[in-house]
């Protein structure tokens, strides 16, 4: 099948002969296509989209938008995302953007059971607490990260400032944790996926001493770290999140299945 | 709870009270209506006197509003509410079974978040100053989402086709907008949408929610 090169096939270097080598060898895969991601290796939204991607056993192979050259607003990138919406996705002829969008069609596309809770009361629960890391959370930990990890600038106090903001979030979900496993409650949902990926980047920043020094937060995240994914393939997600040099030179790393 | 039993189910009627004109409030009586929920509506008000805030602070630690109690549970915030509401409405989730749909709903309910909130949400009497001023560029990519909009819902009954969350939620984006004059008349194809959103009340509630979903005027509900 003849198919033209987009920024997804330039970015994630996934060309027509890949496409074709895939599912080549007669091994059966579950998923049909391999999904291709453009996002921002020090955003906190990618590396959610990521984390579901594994979590769902889906294939993924990523590229990177750098948003600090503006690049979500380059004719070629609006050309698959029409308002510049990051992180963007592509599952062969289905192009989707924005956090919510990517991670609602992998976690149903996927191959375990949704992630999605299936409690009223656990969907409300799950709703607040991904409202809170989105609001209180994403916006500093991104600010830190630029100052931390990209060599950004920001003054002092308002580094202070950020620190004390993030002390009475971490406090929250700290007492949220209080006897739990998971944030909603026994079940793994979209909540800990919005938490840790913002949290994985606080640690890249001296402002990992917040989560050291909480025992409930630091007991959740080494559980998550060890964490298999919950399709039943042997992967641990969170050990596919970019490291600090990576995120550096602007890589993000494929989500890639092996045991199907 | 033993293997076939079931959830006690909760006989009292849901209370909610949030901030009249503010957007995350619309959004979730939007989707309370087109979702059957026959909930009481109350707003904080102003004036301190016969304030309310002690009502909804307690639910947060993060004093977020809108709130929501039912029986006894109690939530907080936009994305709660609406997950709750959906969930324990009339009949069948307006959130759509096939993924590529779901991915299409939240991506228009995102849009509209990125790209109308802004200008909304500078108009609201509670906008803190340390919030960046809308650009003209903001209100030229309000005006393209609007187009799209239009253009979307011209040819079809609602914007994924059949109805689903993203109706209710971006009508009240456009309630806003046109509560302050910022909604261009040419756009007859978002009127007509916005009535046929209406059209998913339940008949016994559309009396109750007509209040909320006028275009016409700002309206007074006590």
């Amino acid at each position: 099948m003849d198919h033209q090169a987009d920024l997804f096939d330039q970015k994630t270097r996934y060309d027509s002969m890949q496409r074709e080598a895939y599912g080549a060898d007669g091994e059966f895969k579950k998923t049909q296509y391999v999904l291709q991601l453009l996002g921002t290796p020090w955003d906190p939204n990618t590396l959610k989209c990521i984390l579901i991607a594994a979590e769902q056993g889906m294939e993924m192979v990523c590229g990177t938008i750098d948003t600090r050259k503006n690049e979500q607003h380059s004719p070629a990138f609006l050309q698959v995302s029409e308002f510049g919406l990051t992180p963007c996705l592509k599952e062969n002829d289905f192009v989707v953007a924005g956090t919510d969008a990517i991670m609602s069609f992998i976690d149903k596309r996927g191959l375990g059971n949704s992630l999605w809770p299936r409690r009223s009361v656990d969907a409300a629960i799950q709703g607040f607490w991904i409202d809170i890391a989105t609001c209180e959370l994403d916006g500093r930990v991104r600010s830190l990260v630029d100052v931390f990890v990209l060599d950004g600038e920001l003054d002092e106090s308002r580094i202070s400032h950020i620190l004390n903001e993030l002390t009475i979030v971490l406090d929250a979900l700290e007492k949220q944790l209080d006897n739990r496993e998971f944030v909603i409650g026994k079940h793994f949902s979209w909540a800990d996926i919005h938490w840790v990926s913002c949290l994985y980047l606080l640690k890249l920043t001296p402002a990992k001493l917040l989560i050291e020094e909480r025992s409930n937060i630091y007991r959740w995240m080494k559980c998550l770290q060890a964490r298999k994914s919950s399709c039943g393939q042997s992967i641990t997600p969170y050990s596919l999140l970019p490291t600090a040099e990576q995120i550096r030179q602007g890589q993000l790393p494929a989500v890639r299945i092996s045991d199907y | 709870m033993g293997l076939f039993s079931r959830a006690p189910v909760v006989k009292e009627e849901i209370s909610f009270l949030g901030i009249e004109g503010q957007l995350a409030t619309e959004r979730c009586i939007f989707t309370a209506g087109a979702r059957g929920a026959d909930m009481q509506i109350c707003y904080a008000s102003d004036s301190p006197e016969v304030d309310h805030t002690t009502d909804y602070q307690f639910l947060s630690p993060f004093e977020r509003v809108p709130g929501l109690r039912h029986g006894d549970f109690a939530i907080a915030g936009v994305r709660g509410i609406i997950a709750y509401l959906d969930a324990r409405g009339v009949g069948l989730s307006l959130t759509p079974r096939k993924a590529r749909l779901l991915g299409k709903q939240n991506y228009w309910i995102e849009l509209a978040g990125v790209l109308l909130a802004p200008i909304i949400q500078a108009c609201e009497p509670n906008f803190e100053s340390n919030n960046p001023a809308p650009k003209i560029g903001d209100y030229r990519q309000a005006e393209n989402f609007l187009g799209k909009l239009n253009s979307t819902v011209e040819h079809s009954d609602f914007i994924l086709g059949a109805a689903s969350l993203a109706d209710p939620q971006i009508c009240a984006y456009i309630k806003l907008l046109q509560c302050r004059n910022m909604l261009p008349q040419e756009y007859t194809a978002i009127r007509q949408w916005y009535d046929r959103v209406f059209g998913l009340i339940p008949n016994t509630l559309r009396i109750k929610y007509s209040a909320y979903y006028t275009l016409e005027k700002p309206r007074k509900v006590a």
